[in-house]
Formats: C-alpha cells, structure tokens, sequence
C-alpha cells in the first residue's frame, strides 16, 4: 500500500486532526496502520477469514464518521477495537441470537479457501473457539491484552468498566481458554 | 514472584516489549500451569498474523463512502423523534377521544384506572339497565332512534337537579 512520505511517522493523534481537517491522505495512513490488527481482532473474535476484510471497512467507516468522538482516553487503536466489538454485537443481534460468523461450520481449515489455509493450526482454532464461547467482555479484554499489550486503565476506559474488573476479566478468560487449549 | 504476577507481565513478553528474567523462566520450567497459560498467550498474541488485508482497498472504499454516503445528523434524527412522538400523541388523544371505542374493547380489557374516569354526575341515578343502553347507544348512527330511556328533568327531585347543574357547570 502506497502511503504519502512524511506521514507515516505521524503519531495517530497527528493524523487524525490531520484528517479533521480534510486531509484524506491521512486517513490512508491510519488504514494501512491499523487495518491488520484490527483484522487479527475481528478473526480472533470469530469472524470468518472472507469476512474479516468487509469488517475491518465498516470498522473503519464508522471510525472516521465519529471521529469527534475520539477524545484520546484511549488509543486509537483500542479504539478501533471497541468499535470493532460492537459491530461484532450489532451483526449477532441482527441475526437474532444466531451466531453470525460461526467458526464451527466456516473456518476449520478448508484448503480451497486462500484466508483459511493461510490460517488454520489446530492450537488456533482450539483457541478461537474457546475464544468464541466466553463472554464479550471476557474476551475483548484477552484480546485487547495478548494482541495489543493494552494496560488495564485503558482497557477499563475503553469498555466502561473498571481496571479491577477488567484484570478479573482478563484472568477469567484465560482460565477458560486453558479448557480448550491443550 | 507469584504465577499471578508472572501471568500479568506474560502479553507484554509475548508481544516483544519485554523479556522473562531469570527467576521467571526457571518457574516456567517447573510450573506447568505457568507453561500452559505461556503457550496460550503466546499463540494468542500471534493469532490471525497470516491473514492477508487489502489496505489501500479498504481506505479508498472507506473514503468513497464517507463522500457518498450521507450521514444521519443528530438533528436530522430530532427530528424524526419529534415527528414520530408528535404522531403518537395525537393517535392517543384519537383513540381516546373517539366515539363508540367502549364496545370495541376486547374482552377480558380490565377497567380503566379511577384516574382516567371523568365524573358524570347525571349518569349516577340511571340504574344497570338504563347504562347499558347509554353504552349501546354510544356506538349508534345519530339517525338511529335512542333507546335511552333518560329521565325526564321533571323526575329528578331538587338534589339531583342540583347535581346536573353542578355537572354541566363544572
């Protein structure tokens, strides 16, 4: 992905009063920052491999069109993992309950699928479909952890909890995932 | 150390940030339950790096459709809001206020609340008979000759009299 010199050294609040000021340059560059661990995060939280790329677009859709409401509390990137989880939630409601992006029945390896084959270890899918089965807060605190390192004072702001319970969370989580992760 | 406090510091070795000391990596080797959750996070924090996106797709449809796509303002969403509470407002004040709705109640509607009951002091010396008829007449074409077998004025005696004045005097 081309992005233009000088920007890419840019800090994300730098690019982003960039973009609020009309430069969509800048926006290009926050995409092509952030894009693949939100995809790791969206692939992590049970979306299947085909659909991880149509996600991560409407993750960053919504971003930018409430871009004023980013007040750096947290970082941007976990930021864009809040909005990421939500869109998650919005598409199980919107299929009544029914798990939208079943790992199950779509993602175990499937050699005629380029993202999946790409993808697929046992040790993963054991860990995505432990993953799939605790609660969102559980998991969206796990990920927000192992995949960015994200302390528990950012974790609490970015989901509205407290860093006491998102610690607890955290240790739930993994006491879980150890059932499914020989 | 503690496994809880191992535990804690393990995404931050996982992702490179920071490495295990001495004391941390001999109480992996002999804690298997610390080793368990270390190959857990570490295949955690590597998960979905195989997956192939599309960057410059996506920012060029993600700014495509910032430009074509409108965006549904807060007023714009007011709007609707008053719109759609001002509609219910007046279906309530139809439903209530039109003519005949007693007998379209279903069976089994329980009584309307003492507050919502307007007093008819006229209508509290007609006997069960003569109410039903009321009710049944509430629903019949104005051509239609009533069945109300209403007290003539010169049957009420002066208390009751008093009582329609006050009534329709309010």
């Amino acid at each position: 992905m081309t992005v233009m010199p000088g920007r890419q050294e840019d800090s994300d609040s730098t690019l982003v009063a960039a973009y609020r000021g009309g430069d969509q340059r800048a926006a290009t560059v926050l995409v092509a920052r952030h894009a693949p661990p939100v995809g790791r995060f969206l692939y992590s939280s049970g979306a299947g491999g085909g659909e991880v790329e149509d996600l991560v677009q409407e993750t960053f859709f919504r971003a930018f069109r409430r871009i004023d409401s980013w007040r750096e509390e947290a970082s941007f990137r976990t930021w864009l993992f809040t909005i990421a989880g939500n869109l998650l939630k919005d598409a199980y409601r919107k299929n009544r309950g029914h798990k939208l992006l079943s790992i199950e029945e779509r993602d175990f390896p499937d050699h005629h699928d380029p993202h999946t084959e790409l993808a697929a270890s046992e040790t993963e899918q054991q860990l995505r479909t432990g993953l799939e089965k605790l609660p969102r807060l559980q998991r969206e605190v796990f990920l927000m952890r192992v995949q960015l390192g994200t302390g528990y004072d950012e974790i609490a702001v970015a989901l509205g909890t407290t860093p006491g319970a998102a610690r607890v969370h955290y240790h739930h989580a993994v006491k879980r995932l150890k059932e499914f992760v020989a | 150390m503690t496994c809880e406090s191992l535990s804690d510091r393990m995404p931050e070795v996982a992702l490179g940030g920071e490495s295990f000391h001495p004391e941390e990596l001999r109480h992996l080797e002999t804690c298997a339950e610390c080793a368990h959750e270390w190959r857990l996070v570490g295949q955690a924090s590597k998960m979905g790096q195989s997956i192939q996106l599309d960057g410059g797709g996506i920012a060029a449809t993600v700014l495509h459709r910032l430009a074509t796509e409108p965006a549904q303002s807060n007023s714009r969403r007011y709007a609707w809001f008053t719109v759609g509470g001002m509609a219910a407002a007046a279906a309530l004040v139809l439903l209530v206020l039109r003519p005949g709705r007693v007998n379209h109640e279903l069976p089994g509607t329980p009584p309307p609340s003492a507050a919502f009951q307007i007093p008819l002091v006229e209508l509290d010396s007609l006997n069960g008979e003569q109410l039903q008829a009321v009710l049944e007449s509430i629903d019949e074409p104005l051509e239609t000759p009533s069945r109300i077998e209403a007290p003539s004025m010169l049957e009420l005696d002066d208390q009751q009299l008093e009582r329609v004045l006050r009534s329709l005097e309010g």
